[in-house]
């Protein structure tokens, strides 16, 4: 027995204890560990592009808080057919607030005061990538410059949003000189207070980026054949689209000759039009698709299925909840008779 | 690990640091020691009993029935669009969601233990059986255990201890979908008997439909083995070591069928969630006891290891081709989405004690620790405690005499550091994680999951303690009276940053506060001889102030009334205190600091305006136990009390016509405004409303005495056990939560702090058991 006792003790005493205690956590991995390589920073690109499909960014809430502006309305019928308005789903009552400008941040269950939130976690996610990539020892120059082209033009998507929700428009003064938003350049420290700079500087921050990002952007950037990846052409339609926030019409024509002339994008023929929603097909004006995809089947209670806010063709006809919102009137009095895009909004129960 | 309470032989509450020092990190906050019942030399015993009881809400929310509701919805919607309603829903249905989503609640516990041994080796063995059908209908509990120990030398020097348990819990957590507040005047079940899905049930699941067609359950099981041997090398001086392992599994089942709005628009979903743990620990310890003349001496010294290893999966599918099957093969593949996780941890401890007394007159105690995990990653390595006691107990001194009236008397002072490693793993590095959500064009993303925050630590506490015990009056009446002054450095708080972080809050050691407290405790034998009465009372204070905090005053959400103000305790509550409503146009009024009155929605919404209101934590808390004895017949009964602490209550049900459209109201808003002159304190009903939970209009006072507990038991006269050939047999009625006395009461028909308290009521139950040995 004494020996059982002298082994069991010998036994805890020499097992090393430095490896008992070292333990890589399984699930997660450290900051620096994640992008000390070429293929980890190109999984952060992914996260990166995924925040573009997040609920309150281009899936749902950016996307539908314009539009509620005026052009979509909550669809009464969507509060249930027993004569009591009765959906309480956060998604109606955000709609409501949206087109009744009765939205209140920070209070109760909003969900459009998200976007800030979203937009800076995903400006994180990018400057943390072009960091990563300044100090990487790699000998894969041109996949280090295409990464870091990719991280340049998200970072310009996200500032030129930004700008859009929170600040004047660029011509508000004469030089832009007035309050624009907090612009990320680097990380920031967590507890950092950075200070609002101007919408000039804004826009200036913008063009840079996706100037750059036109050089850099390579091949590599291309994962699959799909279009929903960026490339040197994407870059260039961003960057027309903030010329034309400022009024730059020479840039805008530039930029646009630019992706003209490369043939990539050609018009769509207008018999096709509907059809394109109708059985999604493939729309050749179309240089560049989010891909949200993965959300098409989710659970429209929780704020995923992109049909289920209004109903337009090419919804799935088997779904049977009336849609959130319908189309307003204003909007179709300006479409005139025998417009085609008219054929785009489905009549439900005398609602379009 | 299942206990049932009649396995326990005792409880402990640690408190002091001198006594939690050598329990380590995970003892910060005290320490509880539960001692289960062990083998006892001699006759066997066998014990056995059962209980069966049954349970019933207590100061359920009063709601608005169909008439009154229809009546209020259409005021609501008449004063918002002007015009008047068309509809707000059938006058001619009233449905009681609550009685339909609830029951009375009933439990079963039966047990049986066997207990016996000789000199050399002594054994335990009990199972039990545990059954709850909880008043929330479909949600339940079923449990049954077993644990046995033995107790044997293996030579004169040489003992050896085994333990097992293990037990099988069935739980059912089934989801009302807070149908206690759905409106009255919609109806579970259509015409022709089938549920209504339809309609308001799309969005919000008709519960009786998913009562009767979903399955929310899981199964666990759990296995727990350990051995100890203890070893006497020389007289006084004794080696043990010991190791145990303890193994669980969970399995989880749920079903949303798609026949009902839960499950609807995936066509059923399933989910199926497996957790595993395997967790062991082997401990070596050192003991010597010596005495010397009137010296005693104690000392401990050991080591322990622990690791554990968790596996969770889950599966989910949806699009089930039957909701009759199941099954997840049923299911196209394309619509199965399955993830699984590994968790591991691993720590190290090393501690001593020493404690020493001089003729029982002067103590000391010194105790140490160290602390190394896995968990603390690149952080903090290892963290150490140490903590010293001394006591004297004065009436022990020659010089004292013998005193007619103090029969002992003691002083104890204590002080110790102790730490809190509430830290995640590798939390000041910054974290990458992998998710689902982190996809895109069919590529697996990363994303920062936490941020870099080098100066993480662990949180200190600096802990003094002082307490005096007396027995007086032959003991019948003893009293401690207990100071204590904890100071917390470096306390860990989750903080709001600045959004541009890219976060919206982080963890850190933001803040320094102290809690500085008395604690009394009073027991007297108030008659003795045939009858015989006891009181204990207790009574405690504990007063928080924060003395550094980097965050702030008010966090990010305005939902949050919590001010983190130095120099203030940590649970004020701050708002706008409630001037009333107009009676001229029914809008809420509020004051402002400047003694303004206001209407302003923004104006109250802005922090800048928020003054205390209340405080969360009571000034004054405790309760007092009374017990009578009389021949077999005993009587005891629980009082708790309150006093000096307040709450703000959830408002969902008087939202002021806000809500009133899917979820049904308070009876209290039938005293709304109605017309210029009404003078009343519910504002008029519009649909725009906005809420102000930061005011004093939703905040009561939460000063109680609560009847807790009343016990009743008769145990037969052994004349009698004695001709039945049994050594013990009782009987027990007992009561829990009889209720509550508030220092305001609600206006009849109405709601207030009684009923507001609670989101869920609360239950009174009544058990009913009998206890035989033999």
């Amino acid at each position: 027995m004494k020996k059982l006792l002298t082994f069991t003790a010998l036994l805890l005493a020499l097992s090393s204890c430095q490896d008992f205690l070292n333990i890589e956590p399984q699930d997660q991995i450290s900051k620096d560990e994640a992008l000390n390589t070429l293929e980890g920073i190109d999984a952060a690109i992914i996260g990166a592009y995924s925040s573009l499909g997040a609920s309150d960014y281009y899936r749902q809430h950016f996307t539908a808080y314009p539009e509620l502006a005026g052009n979509m309305q909550p669809n009464p019928a969507a509060a249930g057919s027993d004569g009591v308005a009765g959906n309480q789903s956060a998604i109606l009552t955000t709609y409501r607030e949206g087109n009744f400008f009765t939205i209140n941040p920070g209070y109760e269950n909003n969900s459009f005061d998200n976007f800030y939130a979203v937009l800076y976690n995903h400006l994180n996610r990018v400057n943390n990538i072009i960091a990563a990539l300044e100090t990487l020892e790699t000998d894969q120059e041109a996949r280090r410059n295409s990464l870091r082209g990719e991280a340049l033009a998200l970072r310009a998507i996200a500032h030129f949003d930004l700008l859009r929700l929170y600040a004047q428009p660029y011509l508000f003064t004469e030089d832009g000189s007035h309050p624009g938003v907090v612009l990320a350049e680097r990380p920031f420290e967590v507890t950092e207070r950075p200070a609002r700079r101007t919408v000039a500087e804004g826009y200036t921050l913008i063009e840079s980026d996706l100037l750059r990002a036109v050089e850099l952007l390579g091949p590599s950037a291309r994962r699959t054949t799909d279009r929903i990846w960026l490339t040197p052409l994407i870059a260039r339609g961003l960057l027309a689209r903030a010329y034309a926030y400022q009024g730059n019409w020479a840039g805008v024509v530039e930029q646009t000759t630019a992706v003209i002339n490369a043939g990539q994008v050609t018009l769509l023929n207008p018999d096709d039009y509907v059809d394109t929603w109708a059985e999604q097909q493939f729309n050749p004006e179309v240089l560049w698709y989010l891909d949200l995809q993965r959300f098409r089947n989710a659970d429209a209670g929780s704020a995923g299925l992109i049909a289920s806010i209004a109903r337009v063709v090419g919804a799935p006809s088997d779904v049977e909840n009336p849609p959130f919102c319908t189309v307003t009137q204003d909007l179709l009095d300006r479409l005139e008779e025998g417009d085609i895009r008219r054929e785009l909004y489905q009549e439900i129960e005398g609602q379009v | 690990m299942f206990v049932r309470p009649e396995d326990i032989e005792s409880i402990t509450v640690l408190k002091d640091a001198s006594a939690t020092a050598i329990y380590g990190a995970n003892a910060a906050n005290g320490v509880v020691l539960i001692t289960t019942k062990q083998g006892k030399a001699g006759k066997t015993q066998i014990s056995g009993g059962v209980s069966t009881g049954f349970s019933n809400l207590i100061n359920e929310v009063e709601y608005l029935n169909t008439e009154e509701y229809v009546s209020l919805a259409r005021e609501t919607l008449f004063n918002t669009t002007g015009e008047n309603p068309a509809d707000a829903g059938p006058l001619n249905i009233e449905t009681d969601w609550p009685a339909l989503t609830q029951r009375q609640g009933s439990v079963l516990n039966a047990n049986l233990s066997l207990r016996g041994g000789n000199e050399r080796t002594k054994y335990f063995l009990s199972a039990g059986y545990y059954k709850e059908n909880a008043i929330s209908r479909g949600n339940g509990l079923e449990r049954a255990t077993v644990r046995s120990n033995l107790n044997t030398a293996l030579s004169d020097k040489l003992n050896l201890r085994f333990g097992f348990s293990g037990g099988y819990v069935r739980k059912e957590s089934f989801s009302d979908f807070g149908a206690f507040t759905y409106p009255p005047n919609l109806s579970p079940v259509n015409p022709d008997g089938t549920f209504n899905n339809s309609g308001f049930f799309i969005n919000r699941p008709n519960p009786v439909a998913a009562l009767a067609q979903n399955e929310f359950f899981h199964d666990a099981f759990n296995i727990n083995n350990n051995l100890q041997l203890n070893y006497e090398i020389l007289p006084g001086l004794e080696v043990r070591v010991s190791g145990g392992m303890d193994g669980y599994l969970q399995l989880q089942y749920q079903y949303e069928s798609a026949l009902n709005g839960s499950g609807r628009t995936r066509n059923g979903i399933a989910r199926r969630f497996t957790r595993g743990n395997l967790q062991w620990v082997a401990n070596g310890q050192l003991n010597y006891q010596r005495t010397f003349g009137n010296h005693h001496l104690n000392t401990l010294a050991g080591v322990e290891r622990n690791k554990q290893i968790t596996y969770r999966q889950r599966i989910s599918a949806t699009d089930f081709p039957s909701d009759q099957l199941r099954e997840f093969w049923t299911v196209d593949e394309e619509n199965i989405d399955a993830d699984e996780s590994n968790y591991q941890d691993a720590s190290e401890s090393f501690y001593a004690q020493a404690s020493y007394d001089y003729d029982y007159r002067y103590y000391l105690t010194l105790s140490g620790r160290r602390d190394a995990s896995s968990i603390f990653g690149g952080d903090v390595q290892a963290a150490n405690f140490l903590a010293a006691g001394a006591a004297w107990a004065f009436t022990q001194e020659p010089w004292m005499g013998r005193l007619e009236w103090l029969n002992f008397g003691k002083l104890r002072a204590s002080y110790g550091l102790t730490g809190n490693s509430r830290l995640g793993t590798y939390s000041a590095r910054g974290l990458y994680g992998y998710n689902d959500a982190f996809l895109y064009g069919n590529n697996i993303g990363i994303a920062p999951t936490a941020p870099a925050n080098e100066g993480l630590t662990w949180e200190l506490v600096r802990k003094y303690n002082f307490a005096v015990d007396l027995e007086l009056l032959e003991s019948r009446l003893r009293l401690t009276v207990e100071h204590y002054r904890h100071y917390t450095e470096d306390a860990i708080y989750t903080i709001p940053v600045p959004l541009e972080s890219g976060f919206t809050n982080i963890v850190t050691n933001a803040a320094d506060q102290r809690n500085i407290g008395w604690e009394a405790s009073v027991e007297t034998v108030n008659t003795q001889g045939e009858l015989r009465w006891t009181t204990r009372f207790n009574m405690a204070r504990n007063r928080n102030q924060l003395t550094r905090i980097e965050a702030e005053r008010f966090p990010a959400s305005a939902l949050n009334s919590r001010g983190l103000v130095v120099g203030q305790n940590s649970s004020v509550l701050y708002g706008v205190p409630f001037a009333g409503v107009d009676p001229y146009n029914g809008k809420p009024l509020y004051y402002l600091p400047d003694g303004s009155i206001t209407d302003d929605d923004d104006l109250v919404n802005d922090p800048a305006n928020w003054v205390p209101i209340g405080q969360g934590a009571p000034d004054w808390y405790g309760g007092m136990t009374n017990t009578f004895a009389w021949k077999g017949l005993s009587l005891a009964f629980l009082v708790s009390y309150s006093y000096g602490g307040d709450i703000l209550v959830d408002g969902l049900t008087f939202t002021d016509g806000r809500q009133i459209s899917f979820n049904n109201q308070s009876a209290n808003q039938l005293d709304r405004w109605q017309q210029p002159g009404d003078l009343t304190d519910t504002p008029r009903l519009h649909i725009d409303n906005t809420l102000q939970y930061n005011s004093t209009r939703y905040l009561f006072d939460n000063d109680f005495l609560r009847l807790a507990n009343l016990n009743l038991s008769y145990r037969l006269p052994d004349r009698w056990l004695d001709a039945m050939g049994i050594s013990s047999f009782s009987l027990t009625a007992q009561a829990n939560n009889l209720g509550y006395l508030y220092s305001t009461r609600s206006r009849a028909n109405r709601n207030g702090i009684a009923e507001y308290r609670f989101e869920f009521p609360e239950a009174r139950s009544f058990m009913f058991g009998l206890n035989v040995t033999l």
